[in-house]
C-alpha cells in the first residue's frame, strides 16, 4: 500500500518545501553562528555555525533519498553561487578589512575546507572515486566542446 | 537606523518571502474547494507533524510559559507537563475523526457532528466555538506579536502598526493558498518553535554561567527555597512558593474576590488549566487539520515523538532555566536587592511586566549578536503565526460550509465557495485586528474562554468515537452547560452579570479550579444524565452503525484487548500524581524546598524532579497508548476505507457486502 500521491507536481511541491524548509531552519542558524564565530573571533560559535550548514547538507540529502530523486539543476546552481560569493567574501574580508584576525582566517579556512570536503565526500559516496573523476572529466570535456 | 532594526527588517523581510512563496505555490495547486478547505486531504505526514505542533504550541510555550515560570514559581512550571496532555486528546480522537471525515467526505466536525447525532444544534454551536477560538484568540496572539516588535525596536515601531503589518501577510498567504499554504508554511514556523525554545533555553544557560553557573543557580534556589522572598511569600507548609504548590485545591471565593494564599497554581488549578489546554487539539481547527491528512502516519510521531518528548524536554528544562533564572538574572528586585542575583542582564520585570520577558532576553544580544536577536524574533513570530493561520483559515471554512452553503447560499459554486471563505477569512482577521486595537481589554476576558470553550468539544468528540450511548439530546445540552459554566466562571461572566445589575457571588476561577474545570464537568454530568434520559433504541442503532467502522478498520486487535484495563488505569494514575492532587507529594518528597543541593536527592528541588520523572512517564504512556494500543497507528491491510465516499449518508453495509 503506497501512500504517495500519484501527481508529479504535489511531489515536486513536497519536495521543494521540504528543501527549502530545511534549509531555511539550517542555514539561518547556522549563518548566525558564522557571524557571531567571525564578529567574536569565537572560534565555537564559527564552528558550530559551520556544523549546522553542514548538518543542512546532510539534511538535503536525505530528503534527496526519502523522495528518490537528486539535486536539481537550479539546486546545484544556487548552491554553487552562494558557495561562490560567499568564499570570495571571505578573500576580499581577508584582504581588505583591517579587523580581519587570524583567527577569522583560520575559522574561515576550516569552515570552507569542512564545507569543500562535504561535498567531495558525497560525490564519493554517490559516484565512486572513478565516477567522481569520470563526473569532472565529463563536465569538462562538455565545457571545451560547448567553447569550440 | 540601527544594525538591530536592519538585521530584524532583514529577517522579517526573508520570513515574509518564505510565507507568500507557499502562499502562491499552494493557490496553483489549488483545484477547487476541498483543495481550499483541507489541502485536498493529503497533507504529507511530515507537514502535518510540524504544522500541528507549532499550532499546539505556539506562542504559549515560547512567550506564555517562561513568563509566568519567572512570576510564580515551581508550582505553575508542572504545567510543562501540558506537552504530554495536550497531544492525549490527539491520541483519542484525532485517527477515528480522520477515518470518519475521509469515509464520508466530512469537511467540517460541524459536518460530522450534525450526520452523526442528527439535528443542526450542535453544527451552530461549533460554529461558535470556532468564532471564538479565531476572533479574540487570535487577537490575542497577533498583540502579542506587535508588543514583540515594539519592544524590541525600543518604540520604534508602535506595537499596533507591527501587528497589523504582519497579520496582513499571514491574511494574504492564507486567503490566496487555503488550508495547504497553511500547512506548508507551517512546517517552517514548527521548526522554528523548537529551535527558537531551544536557542532561548542556551542563552538563560549562558547567561547563567554555563554548567558552572548551574551550579551556582541551584544555590541560588535553595537560598530561595529558604527565605520569604518572591511575591507569593511563603506557603501555609513553611516554604518559598516558588518551590511549592501550595495545596491541593483553595476554597476560594475566585480572583478578584479573595486571592488565594501563596499563589493560586494549587493541584486542582494545574489540572484544570491542563484539561484548558487539551482543548487546543480538541478545537474545531485541529479536526480539519486532521481530516487534511493524506493518512494517519503523522499522528503518532506528531504526539509521542515531537509533542510530548521534544517540546515537553524544551519546557521541562529549557522553560524552566529560563523562567525561574530570570529571576536570578535582574528581573526580580527582590532577589538583586537580597544579593541573591547570578547576573543583571535583564531589567526588573515586576510588577506586570512579566510578558516582556522573551524580549528582554533578546535585547541582551541587540549589541553583541543583533542578527541572532533579529533571527529569534522571527522565531517568536512563526510559532504564533502557525497558530493564527490555522485558526483563521479553519474558521473561514467552517462559516463557508457550515453556514453559507448549509442556511444561505447552498447551491454556491467552487468559485463562489472560495470566494466566500477568502471573504470570511478576511473578517475574522479583520475582526481580530480590531478588537486587538481598540477593546483589548474585552479581547483579554473574550480570549480566555477560547479554551475552555474548544474543550467543551469533549464529550461530543467522545460520543463520536468512542461511546455510542452518547445522545443527541446528552451532547447539546452538555455543551450548552459546559460553556455557560466556563463563561461564568471567567471575567466575562462576571462583567457580563454585573452589567446586568446582580453581581455572582464568585470571581474568577472559584476553589482555584480553571473555568475549563467548571465547565467540563457541568458538560459530563449534564450528557450523561441526559443521554441516560434520553437514550432511544432506533438512534442508537443508526449511531452505532458508525462504530461498526471502527470495529472493523480501527479496533485494537483482539490478542491485545487485556491491555486495554492496564492502559487506562496507567492514564488516571499518571494523571493524579502528575497534574493532579498527588503532585503535591512533589513538594518535598524528593527534598525539602529550603534544604539546598545536598538534601536535594536529585540535586535540584524535588518539585523540578518530581516534574521530570512524570514528564519521562508521559511520553512512555502516551507511546503506549498511541503505539501499542494502536490509537494513533496506520491503518492496517485493507485500504479500502482510504478511499472517500462523498456523500454524507452511511454506506457501509453496502461496502461490506
Amino acid at each position: 500500500m503506497s501512500f504517495t500521491p500519484n501527481d508529479p507536481a504535489i511531489v515536486i511541491v513536497e519536495k521543494r518545501l521540504a528543501v527549502v524548509t530545511n534549509w531555511s531552519l539550517f542555514a539561518s542558524f547556522g549563518m548566525c553562528f558564522v557571524l557571531s564565530g567571525f564578529s567574536a573571533a569565537n572560534w565555537v560559535s564559527g564552528l558550530l555555525g559551520y556544523g549546522l550548514l553542514v548538518l543542512g547538507f546532510v539534511g538535503h540529502l536525505v530528503i534527496n533519498h526519502v523522495f528518490e530523486q537528486g539535486f536539481s539543476p537550479g539546486e546545484v546552481a544556487l548552491g554553487l553561487v552562494l558557495f561562490g560569493i560567499s568564499a570570495l567574501s571571505f578573500i576580499a574580508s581577508a584582504l581588505f578589512s583591517a579587523r580581519f584576525s587570524p583567527e577569522n582566517l583560520g575559522l574561515g579556512l576550516a569552515g570552507f575546507g569542512a564545507l569543500a570536503a562535504c561535498l567531495v565526500f558525497y560525490l564519493v559516496i554517490r559516484y565512486g572515486m572513478r565516477g567522481t573523476w569520470d563526473l569532472i572529466h565529463t563536465l569538462r570535456h562538455r565545457q571545451k566542446d560547448t567553447s569550440s | 537606523m540601527t544594525e538591530q532594526m536592519v538585521w530584524l527588517f532583514a529577517f522579517v523581510a526573508l520570513y515574509w518571502a518564505y510565507c507568500m512563496q507557499w502562499g502562491v505555490s499552494s493557490a496553483r495547486l489549488a483545484q477547487g474547494p476541498n483543495d481550499f478547505f483541507l489541502a485536498n486531504r493529503s497533507l504529507p505526514a511530515w507537514v502535518f507533524v510540524l504544522c500541528a505542533t507549532g499550532a499546539s504550541f505556539a506562542g504559549w510555550a515560547m512567550l506564555g510559559y517562561p513568563s509566568l515560570v519567572m512570576r510564580d514559581g515551581l508550582a505553575f512550571a508542572q504545567l510543562a507537563l501540558a506537552a504530554v496532555t495536550i497531544p492525549l486528546t490527539g491520541v483519542l480522537f484525532m485517527k477515528r475523526q480522520w477515518l470518519l471525515s475521509k469515509r464520508f467526505g466530512y469537511i467540517t466536525p460541524g459536518e460530522m457532528l450534525s450526520d452523526y447525532f442528527g439535528g443542526d444544534a450542535l453544527r451552530i454551536l461549533v460554529v461558535g466555538i470556532a468564532l471564538v477560538c479565531a476572533v479574540p484568540y487570535v487577537g490575542m496572539h497577533l498583540s502579542a506579536t506587535g508588543y514583540l516588535i515594539q519592544w524590541l525596536s525600543a518604540g520604534a515601531i508602535p506595537a499596533r502598526l507591527a501587528m497589523w503589518l504582519l497579520t496582513a501577510v499571514v491574511f494574504l498567504y492564507v486567503s490566496i493558498g487555503g488550508m495547504r499554504a497553511v500547512a506548508y508554511v507551517a512546517s517552517l514556523q514548527g521548526l522554528m518553535l523548537g529551535a527558537g525554545m531551544l536557542a532561548l533555553g542556551w542563552l538563560a544557560m549562558w547567561h547563567l554561567g554555563g554548567v558552572q553557573g548551574f551550579d551556582a543557580f541551584m544555590q541560588g534556589l535553595a537560598k530561595l527555597g529558604a527565605s520569604t522572598l518572591g511575591s507569593w511569600g511563603n506557603s501555609a507548609d513553611g516554604y518559598n512558593a516558588y518551590l511549592h504548590i501550595p495545596g491541593v485545591v483553595q476554597f476560594t471565593a475566585g480572583m478578584g474576590r479573595e486571592d488565594p494564599v501563596a499563589g493560586m497554581w494549587t493541584s486542582a488549578m494545574i489540572l484544570s488549566t491542563c484539561f484548558a489546554l487539551m482543548g487546543i487539539q480538541a478545537s474545531p481547527a485541529f479536526s480539519m487539520l486532521a481530516f487534511s491528512c493524506r493518512d494517519p502516519r503523522g499522528f503518532g510521531p506528531q504526539q509521542v515523538w515531537v509533542s510530548a518528548s521534544g517540546v515537553g524536554l524544551l519546557l521541562v528544562f529549557f522553560g524552566f532555566v529560563q523562567g525561574l533564572g530570570a529571576n536570578f538574572l535582574g528581573a526580580s528586585s527582590a532577589l538583586r536587592e537580597a544579593g541573591l542575583a547570578l547576573g543583571a542582564v535583564l531589567p526588573d520585570l515586576g510588577q506586570g511586566k512579566d510578558a516582556q520577558l522573551y524580549a528582554r532576553y533578546l535585547l541582551t544580544l541587540a549589541e553583541s549578536a543583533p542578527w541572532f536577536m533579529a533571527l529569534l524574533a522571527v522565531c517568536a513570530l512563526a510559532a504564533i503565526h502557525s497558530m493564527v493561520s490555522l485558526f483563521t483559515a479553519t474558521t473561514g471554512s467552517i462559516i463557508v460550509r457550515d453556514v453559507f452553503l448549509r442556511y444561505l447560499t447552498p447551491r454556491a459554486n467552487p468559485t463562489q465557495q472560495k470566494l466566500y471563505a477568502r471573504c470570511s477569512i478576511a473578517a475574522v482577521t479583520f475582526a481580530a485586528l480590531l478588537l486587538a486595537t481598540f477593546a483589548p481589554s474585552a479581547q483579554a476576558q473574550m480570549g480566555s474562554l477560547a479554551l475552555g470553550f474548544a474543550l467543551q468539544l469533549w464529550p461530543a468528540l467522545a460520543g463520536v468515537c468512542w461511546f455510542p450511548w452518547i445522545t443527541r439530546q446528552g451532547t447539546s445540552v452538555g455543551l450548552v452547560a459546559g460553556l455557560l459554566g466556563v463563561l461564568f466562571t471567567e471575567t466575562l461572566g462576571y462583567t457580563i452579570c454585573s452589567f446586568l445589575g446582580f453581581d455572582l457571588p464568585w470571581g474568577r476561577w472559584p476553589w482555584t479550579i480553571h473555568s475549563a474545570g467548571w465547565g467540563i464537568f457541568l458538560n459530563i454530568v449534564s450528557c450523561t444524565v441526559v443521554s441516560w434520559i434520553s437514550a432511544d433504541r432506533h438512534d442508537r442503532v443508526r449511531r452505532a452503525q458508525f462504530h461498526a467502522l471502527f470495529v472493523q478498520t480501527v479496533a485494537i486487535a483482539p490478542k491485545k484487548r487485556f491491555l486495554r484495563p492496564v492502559a487506562w488505569s496507567l492514564t488516571l494514575i499518571w494523571f493524579f500524581f502528575a497534574v493532579g492532587p498527588g503532585a503535591i507529594l512533589g513538594n518535598d518528597l524528593l527534598g525539602a524546598p529550603n534544604a539546598g543541593p545536598k538534601g536535594w536527592i536529585m540535586g535540584v528541588p524535588s518539585l523540578w524532579a518530581w516534574q521530570m520523572m512524570w514528564w519521562a512517564l508521559g511520553v512512555l504512556i502516551l507511546w503506549f497508548l498511541a503505539y501499542r494500543m494502536q490509537m494513533s497507528t496506520p491503518l492496517q491491510g485493507d485500504n479500502l476505507f482510504y478511499e472517500a465516499v462523498p456523500t454524507h449518508s452511511i454506506s457501509i453495509s453496502k461496502e461490506s457486502s
